[in-house]
């Protein structure tokens, strides 16, 4: 019976390169919260965007049907949705800085994202 | 001379092709089991199979396992007939590629399972994304990398540690790499 896997040298390469990737991306998109979260909704050709601390009931249409996106308490979940597998409706809630909710066959995206917004100006629009 | 240079060709070839295609479809169905955060996010248990392939058949059969996963994993997962598909083929096809050309070019000395399984995760999550950003989610898509990435690494590891101790341990496996 032979020992454990031994890591041969270019394992050491492969296994280096995809943590100091990983570890980049991680610190280059998460690294600048900014002093206030906001949320963005990308749908199939609409994008909302709104503090995070606004109450809101999106629904977001797609190619399946409409997507139902509720945020209340600075949370944001997906209600409901017309995609087969649900399991947007299973992730449950976000409410941090980088965190994200997908729902891949209605094409919607939902993420929070960290705003340079300081001076009490607030994105409150929808962007279509 | 080293195993890879002798795989196995004819008949015994043909056999191994449709053992590991059975695997391919038998472990796509245990992965559609489990809950995933997005429809194209996997552990990869269907790339055992493939990895375990590069040193026991030649390319042109290796590209027939790759399209008996791809394919099998639509069926299975219902994906076939939507542009999903379109994220699982190009992910696997990236995957694949690097993953044999590593293992051919650099053997089995200098690369073992784990580093070509982690390179074959980075391989197939970038292009995923990449195809996610480019056709549907725009630059919102940067979140998701992270994550991905990270789970691709891990999931890579765990893979290519265990194709080193299965074929460490396996005779069926160094048979079929030839004399």
């Amino acid at each position: 019976m032979k020992g454990p896997a031994t890591l041969k040298p270019f394992d050491l390469g492969a296994v280096g390169l995809a943590l100091g990737i990983t570890i980049w991306s991680a610190v280059v998109i998460y690294a600048d919260p900014g002093s206030q979260n906001r949320i963005v909704i990308k749908g199939e050709g609409a994008t909302w965007v709104f503090p995070q601390d606004r109450a809101e009931m999106v629904s977001v249409p797609g190619p399946l049907g409409d997507t139902m996106v509720e945020v209340r308490d600075r949370r944001v979940r997906v209600l409901a949705s017309p995609c087969g597998n649900q399991t947007c409706v299973a992730a449950g809630t976000i409410q941090s800085h980088g965190q994200w909710l997908a729902c891949l066959p209605n094409k919607v995206l939902i993420s929070i994202e960290g705003t340079s917004v300081s001076n009490g100006e607030a994105i409150d629009a929808a962007v279509w | 001379m080293e195993k890879l240079l002798t795989p196995r060709s004819g008949r015994a070839e043909q056999q191994t092709l449709a053992l590991l295609g059975g695997f391919c479809l038998f472990l796509s169905t245990c992965e559609y089991l489990i809950p995933k955060p997005l429809p194209f996010m996997r552990i990869g248990l269907a790339n055992v199979p493939l990895m375990l392939a590069i040193d026991m058949v030649r390319f042109k059969s290796f590209a027939v396992l790759v399209m008996i996963k791809v394919f099998g994993q639509g069926i299975i997962s219902g994906t076939l007939f939507s542009y999903v598909f379109l994220f699982s083929l190009a992910g696997t096809c990236s995957s694949a590629g690097a993953m044999y050309l590593l293992r051919r070019f650099l053997g089995p000395k200098r690369i073992g399972f784990i580093g070509v399984s982690v390179i074959g995760a980075l391989c197939s999550n970038g292009s995923q994304v990449a195809l996610a950003g480019v056709y549907i989610f725009g630059a919102a898509v940067q979140f998701l990398i992270p994550l991905f990435l990270a789970a691709g690494m891990v999931s890579g590891m765990t893979l290519g540690i265990f194709c080193e101790a299965f074929t460490a341990r396996s005779r069926w496996y160094q048979a079929g790499c030839g004399p």
